[in-house]
């Protein structure tokens, strides 16, 4: 009988991730399915370049592979994977030292987006890239990975107080960013 | 007070009743704040929405994948979104390695049986009264070899009774020799009946006599003339060339009137499909069949097949949200199917079929419209036009998947 790998839990794939294959292969992939687009997005948007970007996701997923097998025992499978990919993220930033100018920033586009959605979204992510750290990175991780305040808190290594704190003054310190966005369709209306 | 926070909380779904009351107490009197409201109910949506730009490149994960020696058919079904020419090709052949593995299984049995079995026609042979190629009928022990003779017609029908031959066995060459002054003879005796039990010659109910047409100026005698027996019991005379192009075959009515075909198909899905295949299995589209022949027409049997359905279909989640699904597994099905033949002589035949089965997931029904190519009687080749439909259900509501392709492969009779 053909298993639907689609109707297991984290945990399940990661019992079979663990078994022999093919099943730790169509688990794998699963798990990719899952969570690849959701660590593309914390990656990209914390490393503001497509191309490193790209190469820490690919290593994310690599490290992951060989890790799981070994090091993963509970807690969430996403938290795990961020933990990852933030820890990739700071070796990367910690070699580059490098600022990035708005000319690197890389925002994927939206097509399903209408063109006022788009360039919403558009704006968004530019502004998203402007934030510190501190406050980028909560922000991401609660709307990008649809983290829990204590999740968030775990990885960063901080108090959910701290968490929650981070992602609402990183929300006020966008929607300073986008006033003049948001005055100009005042004005028009 | 700090609204804003309010705000916020209130989105997260953190606010307490009394904290709630408080909020929309002051909504309702403050339209700036009805503003933040909505400016951070956008960025909420905006934020969220995002994360949909970040769908992998397929070359990435095909990268991962095979950096892991994940195999092909698991990188393939977790490669999201195709970008590029490039990532399009990769991922065809990729997704469809399955498919060109078992295409190129049939094509190469196909082939391989047609070339093993086939020989051309050599028309620099001459013919002759080889006892393994032809039965000789002698009705007359004075016969003298003549050429160059008028070749009787042969109708399949006697009027005369006493010649009815039932035997066994259909043996499409039978050398014969007309004897001289035949004209006192009932032209239906000039099958002997002892020797044609001998020969075992004619199909069962066939009965073989001579047509009058050989008039006694005509009484010369003929050489090793050769008639064909065809599957409708016709038998015509054939030329030299004739002979030499179809060698003796002998359906021996012992056979176990079963076949067993080995094909490929290609098919186009309605619609077309827009997500990558969830997995492809090295036979993918490859179908083994086995059929039983009830005459030469009729036959029946059982069909096994790997073979993708493209699913699109509309469900809704636990809060009633309505949600379009789409997938493009591969399954196994079981069919039973029916196949008439018409058109139909020993070379070549059309035939219609139906087929009847299910999948793990619903049921499954076919059409076919096809040709028969039988150069030789235990190898035919297949090639035919079908239609198929996977109805299945979901939340009670049924949906199905039609597709429409190319069904081609090679028949072993036995």
């Amino acid at each position: 009988m053909k298993k639907n790998f689609r109707e297991y839990s984290d945990k399940e794939l990661i019992r079979f991730i663990r078994g022999n294959k093919p099943d730790s292969d169509y688990a794998f992939a699963e798990i990719y399915d899952r969570y690849g687009m959701r660590i593309n997005a914390y990656i990209n948007t914390i490393m503001g370049n497509r191309q490193i970007a790209e190469d820490i996701f690919q290593d994310t997923f690599v490290k992951f592979y060989q890790k799981v097998k070994s090091d993963y025992e509970k807690g969430s499978l996403i938290g795990f994977l961020i933990t990852i990919a933030r820890n990739l993220c700071l070796n990367a930033k910690r070699d580059k030292m490098s600022t990035i100018s708005l000319d690197d920033i890389e925002i994927p586009n939206n097509d399903k987006d209408g063109l006022e959605n788009k360039e919403f979204s558009e704006l968004l992510a530019m502004s998203l890239n402007l934030l510190d750290d501190e406050f980028r990175e909560p922000i991401v991780l609660r709307y990008f990975n649809e983290l829990a305040y204590n999740d968030i808190a775990e990885i960063l290594g901080i108090t959910p107080a701290r968490a929650r704190y981070l992602v609402f003054t990183g929300k006020q310190k966008l929607r300073s960013i986008l006033s003049p966005y948001y005055n100009e369709i005042k004005d028009n209306k | 007070m700090d609204y804003n926070f309010l705000i916020q909380e209130f989105l997260d779904g953190e606010l307490d009743n009394r904290q709630e009351q408080e909020l929309f107490a002051a909504l309702s009197s403050d339209s700036s704040l009805r503003n933040e409201l909505k400016q951070a109910i956008d960025m909420d949506k905006g934020l969220s929405k995002r994360v949909s730009a970040f769908v992998p490149y397929s070359s990435t994960t095909m990268s991962i994948f095979s950096r892991l020696g994940i195999g092909t058919a698991a990188g393939v079904a977790a490669a999201g979104t195709i970008l590029g020419l490039k990532d399009s090709i990769i991922a065809f052949f990729s997704s469809n390695l399955g498919a060109i593995v078992s295409t190129v299984v049939a094509i190469a049995v196909t082939a391989g049986s047609f070339l093993t079995f086939y020989n051309p026609p050599d028309t620099n042979v001459k013919p002759n009264n080889n006892q393994e190629q032809s039965q000789q009928i002698n009705s007359d022990n004075n016969l003298t070899p003549q050429n160059n003779h008028n070749i009787p017609g042969v109708i399949a029908k006697s009027t005369d009774n006493n010649t009815n031959v039932k035997v066994d066995t259909v043996i499409k060459y039978i050398t014969r020799t007309v004897v001289k002054n035949r004209n006192n003879e009932n032209s239906a005796n000039f099958l002997d009946t002892k020797q044609q039990k001998e020969i075992e010659a004619s199909v069962e109910n066939t009965e073989l006599a001579y047509n009058d047409i050989i008039s006694p100026s005509d009484a010369e005698v003929q050489s090793s003339q050769q008639l064909y027996l065809n599957k409708s019991n016709q038998i015509s005379p054939l030329t030299e060339q004739e002979y030499l192009s179809y060698p003796l075959s002998v359906n021996s009515s012992k056979s176990l009137n079963l076949s067993f075909e080995v094909k490929g198909n290609g098919y186009w899905n309605i619609p077309k499909a827009d997500v990558p295949l969830y997995n492809a299995p090295a036979f993918a589209n490859l179908q083994l069949s086995t059929l039983y022949a009830f005459n030469d027409k009729f036959s029946v049997g059982i069909d096994l097949r790997q073979e993708s359905f493209y699913q699109k279909f509309i469900g809704t989640n636990g809060l009633g949200e309505k949600f379009e699904y789409k997938q493009y597994p591969n399954y196994y099905t079981l069919s039973v199917l029916g196949r008439y033949s018409f058109l139909k002589n020993s070379i070549y035949g059309i035939f219609t079929q139906a087929s009847i089965g299910g999948t793990a997931t619903g049921g499954v029904g076919r059409l076919m419209l096809g040709i028969e190519l039988s150069p030789f009687s235990n190898i035919s080749f297949l090639l035919g036009i079908e239609g198929g439909m996977l109805i299945y259900q979901h939340q009670n509501n049924i949906f199905s998947s039609p597709k429409l392709g190319l069904n081609y492969g090679v028949a072993f009779n036995f």
